[in-house]
């Protein structure tokens, strides 16, 4: 049984952009005036007291995501982590992440963000060439970008990530290198390449469908990814997570969360939250959820599933195998109670015939060759 | 009472009207009200409206006042039009004293129609034509009759002009069925005998049968036998079919009409029996139905590897109403457990697989039609091959050998050169050439059987912008240079995709079969290689190259929820994959591979 007090993590959704990008489907809504802000922190600050009830874990992590929650002043951040500390117990020394948009701080703005408690930074580059940015809707340039990233560590942060996409159209092996050398150049201490992903309903994917982009073959897509893993791992960037790299002991604490099933309070319209039974949805429109959190009126939440033991346990198989070091059988058996090898052995040797799977004394892990086929893997658990 | 009874039935090509002038005769005699009409009445299957065709025979009663002042009842058996059914045209023309002969007349006669009036001439029905269609722009009704008497020997004074679209001349055609057409001839007081000449399965009331009462009477209640197996039973409910089924207490010499008689078992209404009663049986039962063998195979396997028994049972009931259908089960180590089903022609071939999967409601594969090959081997031992993977090995075949037919093409004389030009490309050996009339040809052809059932037909249509007409005979075997091509995935053959072909024509055939596979076979996570090979020798090989990406580059907290629906989604596709040896394919587009004509 896992423990009640295992901690959890906390994670809280601004959704404003500036401008959305023409990849991204995350709930986001275009910039909205001062005045939303603040009655959108007020609102924040409400459901962190309303919710208190629903836990009593210690949380080892907040994770501020959007949206663009760098459109939030430092002082409304202040207040958000203040009330966060009111209601909740910190579990260590929490890990504090902020994503960051490169147009929209600057050394003065992250050296507030540093003074108001945030002690991680997740800066979205996703790329350094202005004609790959323009392709994704970015509002920055490569210059900015550099800019900023040059002042992170001067800002009193000693934790922060880039944010890199792959995969682009037109990008070749050497363009890619290209944005990891200057990503790397910056010393960040962790650092995520995504493969670009295109979701349906994006401006992207349209102009794909309709042939005015096209995206690369899956064997350059394939081998930008395996490049990556070469690269970074020369520069001592450990491969954690199969689009995630940090140097020693700075994987992000609050992602890790999700890899190992825990669960999570998601604060905010569109945030989602995991119990350890059901995901539920902070249901979206913006105006809603402000006018019932400003009259102390719990969210509308939508459950998204109720999960048995066994789905519960699926999942933590297929988040967990995304972790490079992959699952513990022993510590898995602990904190779920099943062994896996018994409930899944068909499954487990099924994927070590085809070459997918590894298992080292306790440990099941993906192989090299399975990062990058890693859904041949998972939907075979999925039951 | 006999002498008012008229039984006939209706000879045309497809497309020539006959549905529609049957349903005419339906209106005038009152038969149907305007509110119970409906195009194509008397073609019940859902498959025959869709198609605009007839497969089933499908009698029907019609009292009609005639000219003469006296109620007739006219007793119409409706008859399928395409080759393969002239079975079916044979069973309801033994029913029946005369036939309407429709021809369209901005068409012409066509050689199937041709077929089926040589049917009738044979068995002495009075013929009675009719030109159909003459208010159409290109209707030539005079030249069509001219042609009609020149190529039958009908008197063209006699034919009658009508349109049965706008009703035209239906009376005409009412009162020369009552002038020309003999009454049955029969005696009422003698044993009972009846022809069975079609039956179908009820699921309230057992099996139907249609007859026709050659001589006696047959009453509600009566103890009948079936005189091929000997079995009795009581006759539960008989009636007219007028056109909805109207019980009635006795059917007589001459009439025609349904009974039920609780028969559970399907094999014991064999159509073409015949029924005589057990208190004063006949001595002989009436000349019944040559067996007509089927000429071409296929394997059926249920989609779904549960519905093995499924599909038995629903061959089985089928079977009864469908009497050249045969079939055994076999078994494929790529699709199961199925049947191997023989029937009469491609046409029929699809009928009877639609008609499973419609009123049986079952999801079918099919292997590539086959045709019967006769082999004789090296130990002078003889055997028939209808699945290709039972092919012997090469070494102890001395000489194999297929059926051919000879193949009769009806065309305007413009189109002479390109029906030749298919012909010999189809392997055809030209017989001889006919002026029928001074612009219409017959040409005849030997043809290897397995050529006309790989879209020949289609290919003919094409050429002649649809004015050719085709029938063929089955000639007998002859020896032919055939080889057996296997498809192997990974190294490892395919039974259901192994196929006879002209070695000729085996290389051809081999690259398009591997070329569709390579654009079917999603990417495995290792390298697929496809081959076709004839015994050893690869002849054509392609592959498709490992799968290289499959991945969630993003998740976390707040969309694992739809990333599963996605991985879910996936694992869904993989339960639609057949799985061939260790490569999955999907199954749609694996049925697809294994039926389409390599040749189109």
């Amino acid at each position: 049984m896992i423990s009640n007090s295992e901690p959890m993590g906390i994670y809280i959704h601004i959704p404003f952009c500036l401008h959305k990008c023409y990849y991204c489907d995350f709930y986001s809504l275009p910039w909205a005036d001062q005045d939303t802000l603040e009655q959108y922190t007020r609102s924040v600050i409400n459901e962190l007291q309303l919710r208190q009830v629903e836990s009593n874990r210690p949380f080892a992590s907040i994770y501020l995501g959007g949206g663009t929650p760098s459109l939030l002043s430092p002082g409304q951040v202040e207040r958000i982590l203040e009330a966060v500390y009111k209601y909740y117990r910190p579990y260590d020394e929490p890990e504090i992440s902020m994503e960051v948009n490169p147009a929209t701080v600057n050394l003065q703005g992250m050296r507030d963000l540093r003074r108001a408690g945030v002690n991680r930074l997740s800066i979205g580059v996703q790329s350094f060439s202005d004609i790959e940015l323009n392709t994704l809707g970015r509002i920055h340039s490569g210059r900015e970008a550099s800019v900023i990233l040059g002042n992170v560590h001067k800002a009193g942060f000693d934790n922060f990530n880039i944010d890199l996409i792959y995969g682009l159209p037109g990008q070749t092996l050497s363009t890619w290198q290209a944005n990891l050398s200057q990503a790397v150049d910056f010393d960040p201490e962790h650092i995520s390449a995504y493969l670009l992903q295109l979701e349906p309903s994006t401006p992207m994917a349209r102009k794909i469908r309709e042939g005015t982009l096209s995206l690369l073959d899956d064997e350059l897509e394939s081998d930008l990814y395996y490049f990556t893993l070469e690269f970074l791992q020369e520069k001592n960037y450990g491969h954690y997570e199969i689009s995630n790299f940090a140097i020693m002991n700075r994987q992000c604490r609050h992602n890790m969360l999700y890899w190992r099933g825990c669960n999570y309070l998601g604060i905010g319209a569109g945030a989602v939250s995991f119990d350890g039974r059901q995901r539920t949805l902070n249901q979206p429109p913006l105006e809603k959820y402000i006018e019932d959190l400003l009259t102390s009126r719990p969210p509308a939440r939508k459950i998204l599933e109720s999960m048995d033991s066994r789905q519960k346990v699926v999942d933590a198989i297929i988040m967990g195998l995304r972790l490079t070091a992959g699952i513990n059988i022993e510590e898995f058996k602990q904190r779920f109670e099943i062994d896996i090898l018994k409930e899944h052995g068909k499954t487990i040797s099924n994927c070590q015939m085809q070459g997918l799977l590894e298992r080292v004394k306790d440990s099941i892990y993906l192989t090299k060759k399975a990062y990058f086929l890693s859904n041949q893997v998972f939907s075979q658990f999925i039951s | 009472m006999r002498d008012r009874i008229r039984n006939f039935s209706i000879i045309a090509h497809i497309d020539h009207g006959k549905s529609t002038l049957a349903d005419r005769m339906l209106q005038i005699t009152g038969a149907l009200s305007a509110r119970e009409m409906r195009e194509q009445f008397l073609d019940k299957m859902d498959l025959e409206r869709e198609k605009g065709i007839t497969i089933k025979l499908q009698p029907v009663r019609l009292n009609y006042t005639a000219r003469d002042g006296n109620d007739y009842i006219l007793n119409l058996i409706d008859t399928p039009g395409h080759v393969d059914f002239s079975y079916e045209v044979s069973r309801s023309l033994a029913a029946c004293e005369g036939a309407l002969l429709v021809v369209d007349a901005s068409q012409g006669i066509e050689a199937q129609t041709l077929a089926n009036v040589y049917m009738a001439m044979d068995l002495n029905l009075e013929i009675i034509g009719v030109v159909n269609k003459i208010d159409l722009p290109g209707a030539e009704p005079e030249s069509v009759k001219q042609e009609m008497e020149d190529v039958l020997g009908l008197d063209k004074q006699e034919i009658i002009p009508i349109s049965a679209k706008l009703g035209t001349g239906i009376e005409d055609v009412l009162e020369a069925i009552i002038t020309k057409i003999p009454a049955p001839r029969g005696d009422e007081d003698a044993e009972l005998r009846a022809l069975i000449f079609d039956s179908y399965f009820d699921a309230y009331k057992g099996a139907i049968s249609y007859i026709r009462v050659d001589s006696g009477e047959l009453r509600k209640g009566d103890l009948i036998r079936m005189m091929s197996t000997g079995k009795d039973f009581e006759v539960i409910e008989i009636g007219v079919l007028s056109p909805f089924m109207t019980t009635v207490d006795s059917l007589k010499a001459g009439e025609v009409g349904y009974l039920a008689a609780a028969i559970k078992n399907v094999a014991d209404t064999k159509v073409g029996d015949t029924i005589t009663g057990v208190a004063r049986p006949a001595a002989k039962p009436l000349e019944g139905y040559q067996e007509v063998k089927p000429v071409v195979y296929c394997g059926l396997y249920p989609l779904e590897n549960n519905d093995f028994e499924k599909l038995r049972d629903a061959l089985e009931k089928l079977k009864l109403n469908d009497s050249s259908l045969v079939y055994e089960p076999e078994a494929s180590d790529a699709l199961g457990l199925g049947f191997r089903c023989g029937f009469l022609g491609l046409l029929h071939l699809e009928i009877v697989r639609e008609r499973l999967e419609r009123e049986y409601d079952l999801t079918l594969m099919a292997t590539a039609p086959s045709v019967i090959y006769r082999l004789l081997l090296t130990d002078n031992s003889e055997t028939y091959v209808r699945n290709p993977s039972h092919w012997p090995d090469p070494q102890r075949i001395d000489k194999v050998m297929e059926p051919y037919v000879k193949a009769s093409i009806m065309v305007p004389n413009d189109y002479v050169g390109t029906v030749m030009e298919l012909c010999q490309e189809k392997r055809g050996k030209f017989v001889n050439m006919e002026y029928l009339t001074t612009h219409r040809v017959m040409i005849s052809y030997i043809l290897p059987l397995a050529e006309i059932l790989v879209d020949f037909f289609d290919g003919l249509k094409s050429r002649t912008k649809g004015y050719a007409s085709l029938d063929y005979d089955l000639r007998g075997y002859e020896v032919s240079d055939l080889v057996k091509m296997d498809i192997m995935l990974n190294g490892e053959p395919v039974d259901a995709l192994s196929t006879i072909s002209h070695k000729d024509k085996a290389y051809y055939r081999g690259r398009i079969l591997v070329e569709r596979l390579r654009k079917i076979i999603p990417r495995q996570l290792y390298e697929v290689a496809i081959q076709a090979s004839i015994g050893n020798r690869i002849i054509a090989r392609e592959s498709v190259k490992a799968m290289r990406k499959d991945v969630l580059a993003k998740c976390y907290g707040g969309d694992i929820t739809r990333k599963k629906k996605l991985l879910e989604k996936q694992k869904e596709g993989k339960k639609r994959m057949k799985q061939i040896g260790r490569i999955e394919i999907p199954r749609d587009a694996f049925m697809s591979v294994m039926e389409i004509d390599v040749d189109k």
